[in-house]
């Protein structure tokens, strides 16, 4: 799948539910960056958001559901894919 | 020596649930040196195999950042178990295979078990396990572990006569593709760490096999990462690109083994459910409508307004019987009015039989609780609960265990294992007592009802409201004071809602028991003894002997303490005497009083202690209320006490929370005396 266009640089705290989003930079470091890590959501990452409200945000990664509060969204600077091609799913590698 | 297999895997892999089949009930619960993080040793059942098992604690990955990974890594290196068992979970292979990468790294001898295959099965995903495991390097086991599929095959595999052979002699095919570039099992002549450096690093210094020791390491394919080999933690930088290393190597592997039923970001069942469970409006309602039936079960006398008992009141009241069954039994046999009648009805039976009153209460509690947490929603309870929590410095998962405190704090604290971050854990154990239990409540019952009859719910609200507030002060200075810096946002994965298995449900409950009734043994059957001896000797006309409690040790030491009280605004004796038996159970405080001011024949009835009575004694309606700050804040019970012993796995830490908290009381009661007097109140 090529990205179709960046709509604009936001991090993933502004992301909406059904949106799908690719990790272009992470700015926790440490302890915080190694969790992050470990759970996948890592530069270059696909993230299908599933779920998105004040509460925090539920995040398809890899197949797995992620729960993750906004101090964490606000670290992961993302960039969305296009809308259209998101929703057609299942062109996923 | 037996050989050791450790366990290893994400957490929700089903790691438990492998242990205990592969173990039974012969598991042996302690704590890793040092830390509070539990670790679980088990004998294989004959079938699958003779060794000692070790269950590590379940994570994402080993970088040494948290506790449990620390604890798991170094577990590996220096204990070096023969074969390390990889729990991955199925229908999560991708995000799986981050820990399996960094396990294999290590060089350890080791097998990964697929697990849930039957879960994948459903969900229509193929995952081509002979492939797997030749693009891993590394013998690779399907298992249902539910349904003890697959788990004889695995552990032959596990158990065959030096693994590493095996997979030797199949080098030609299965395992052992990349000989010529990543090498194989070194030969005896060989030297251990030339041949690591020969075949198992890279011009930058970088491995795939650390430790050196093994004679027959695994044949891992993935790549060189960098180590840390002097002590020296890696730099960030470093440690960015072993992620990134790690993730293109499973991608790629994934990408040819794997084909997913389902494509990603597609709503699945859980996901349904998911929408209505944590949805920003409904989700707490709901969450509290669930913890309200747990209560329900557990404490209410009027279970769904049907008039009888509750589950809980119902099992606890048989457990009664049976205390004073026991009590009676034992009363037929000696002789009423010696010491050793009071040591054991007046003593050991009426301490120890007072803290198994609360058992079938905790079990029903833990019932539910184990319930919750294996359909999966637990983790969901934390998220929801998350935002609102952290306000005070908490993260979602303290919400539970302290609103269980509101109950009792033994079971409470016992909530807080299913915490993964260790200062998380301590901090909320810390703050736990100063939630209201339901043993308090009687001495804001009947010091309320004596001097506040008109407002005597709102006294009874504002102890309760000032036990949160302290609680919540509290956590909010241990987090600037102590745990500096260490705010631990929410990343907390949402496992699928699963139907709940009756089998671990019951082992969990068994333990439980186990756990409590072995305490019941030990440390309460010694502090029963003490106090009882206290309360029950002194000097009286014939010397030293037994004497009635208003001579014994403990007036005496009632009297000593009673100037520590006066600026409370009850500085005599008896209260003294009555706060020191409250450290047995709280309920013991009014029913000392009761016996001090000899009302009635019981003695314990709460309602016989009137306005009259107590001002009598010295309580005026200003000191009341001081005195019932202090029961809600000074020291937590016996019970509660050794909980916090054993959960924080720390004496420094019990006596930590047991000192300020008594401090804290003091104050409290000070400020509401002494303020209150100031205002003219009296």
């Amino acid at each position: 799948m090529t990205y179709l266009g960046v709509i604009s640089n936001m991090t993933l705290a502004s992301a909406r539910t059904g949106g799908v989003y690719t990790i272009t930079a992470c700015s926790a470091t440490g302890k915080a960056r190694a969790r992050l890590d470990s759970l996948g959501l890592v530069v270059g990452q696909r993230v299908h958001v599933m779920s998105s409200s004040f509460a925090g945000l539920i995040l398809d990664i890899k197949g797995s559901r992620l729960a993750v509060c906004k101090d964490v969204a606000k670290q992961l600077t993302v960039m969305q894919l296009q809308k259209d091609v998101a929703e057609a799913g299942g062109v996923d590698a | 020596m037996p050989r050791s297999y450790a366990l290893i895997g994400n957490p929700n892999a089903g790691k438990t649930t492998l242990f205990n089949e592969l173990t039974g009930t012969s598991q042996h619960v302690g704590n890793w040196p040092g830390v509070t993080v539990e670790k679980k040793v088990g004998h294989l059942h004959g079938k699958y195999g003779e060794a000692e098992i070790i269950d590590l604690p379940g994570i994402y990955s080993l970088s040494p950042h948290s506790i449990e990974e620390r604890v798991s890594r170094s577990f590996i290196i220096d204990e070096k178990p023969d074969v390390v068992i990889d729990i991955v979970e199925a229908t999560n292979i991708e995000r799986n295979l981050f820990l399996t990468t960094q396990i294999a790294e290590l060089g350890v001898p080791m097998v990964v078990a697929i697990n849930m295959m039957d879960e994948a099965e459903r969900e229509g995903d193929i995952i081509d396990i002979d492939e797997l495991s030749l693009q891993l390097g590394l013998p690779v086991m399907p298992i249902t572990a539910v349904k003890g599929e697959g788990v004889i095959e695995l552990m032959e595999v596990v158990g065959a006569s030096g693994l590493m052979d095996l997979v030797e002699e199949e080098a030609s095919h299965l395992y052992h593709d990349g000989e010529d570039e990543h090498g194989h099992g070194f030969h005896d002549s060989e030297d251990p760490d030339e041949h690591r450096r020969d075949h198992h690093s890279d011009a930058e210094g970088r491995t795939n096999a650390l430790i050196a020791e093994y004679k027959y390491h695994n044949h891992y394919k993935g790549p060189m990462v960098f180590q840390s080999t002097d002590g020296q933690p890696l730099t960030e930088k470093q440690e960015t690109e072993n992620a990134e290393a790690r993730y293109a190597f499973i991608a790629q592997v994934v990408s040819s083994c794997v084909v997913k039923g389902h494509a990603a970001g597609e709503q699945n069942s859980s996901d349904k459910l998911d929408r209505v469970l944590t949805h920003p409006a409904l989700g707490i309602p709901i969450f509290l409508a669930v913890m309200w039936f747990m209560f329900h079960c557990t404490f209410s006398e009027d279970f769904l307004w049907l008039g009888i008992p509750s589950p809980g009141v119902w099992l606890q009241g048989l457990m009664e019987q049976l205390v004073a069954w026991v009590s009676t039994g034992a009363q037929a046999v000696f002789v009423d009015g010696t010491w050793a009648y009071g040591l054991v009805i007046d003593g050991v039976i009426a301490g120890v039989g007072a803290v198994l009153s609360f058992l079938p209460q905790i079990c029903v509690l833990f019932f539910f609780l184990t319930l919750l947490e294996d359909v999966g929603y637990m983790s969901r309870a934390a998220f929801i609960m998350d935002r609102l929590l952290r306000v005070f410095g908490l993260s979602g998962k303290s919400f539970l265990p302290m609103l269980m405190g509101f109950g009792c704090s033994v079971p409470a604290m016992m909530a807080c294992r299913t915490m993964e971050n260790e200062n998380d854990r301590k901090l909320t154990l810390f703050l736990v007592p100063f939630m209201s239990c339901g043993a308090r409540a009687p001495i804001f019952l009947v010091m309320a009802g004596a001097f506040f009859p008109e407002h005597a719910d709102w006294v009874m609200f504002g102890m309760y409201f000032a036990g949160i507030l302290v609680a919540v002060l509290t956590g909010l200075l241990l987090k600037k004071l102590v745990f500096k810096g260490e705010t631990t946002p929410l990343i907390i994965e949402l496992p699928k809602y699963r139907a709940p298995r009756f089998k671990s449900l019951g082992l969990a409950l068994w333990k439980t028991v186990k756990d409590y009734v072995s305490r019941a043994g030990t440390i309460i059957f010694v502090m029963s003894i003490v106090i009882w001896f206290f309360s029950s000797f002194g000097m009286g006309e014939g010397g030293f002997g037994m004497v009635g409690m208003e001579e014994s040790l403990l007036a005496v030491a009632g009297t000593a303490l009673a100037p520590f009280f006066s600026p409370l605004g009850f500085g005599f004796w008896t209260a003294a005497v009555a706060l020191i038996t409250g450290f047995v159970a709280k309920e013991a405080v009014i029913g000392t009083m009761g016996v001090l001011y000899k009302v009635g024949e019981e003695g314990a009835e709460g309602g016989a202690l009137s306005q009259g009575v107590l001002a009598q004694a010295g309580f005026t309606p200003l000191s009341s209320l001081s005195f019932m700050v202090f029961s809600l804040l000074y020291l937590p019970c016996m019970a509660a006490f050794a909980t916090l012993r054993r959960e924080s796995n720390s004496w420094k830490w019990t006596f930590a929370q047991a000192g300020y908290s008594v401090a804290v009381a003091w104050v409290m009661a000070f400020i509401v005396y002494q303020g209150g007097a100031l205002l003219g109140l009296a």
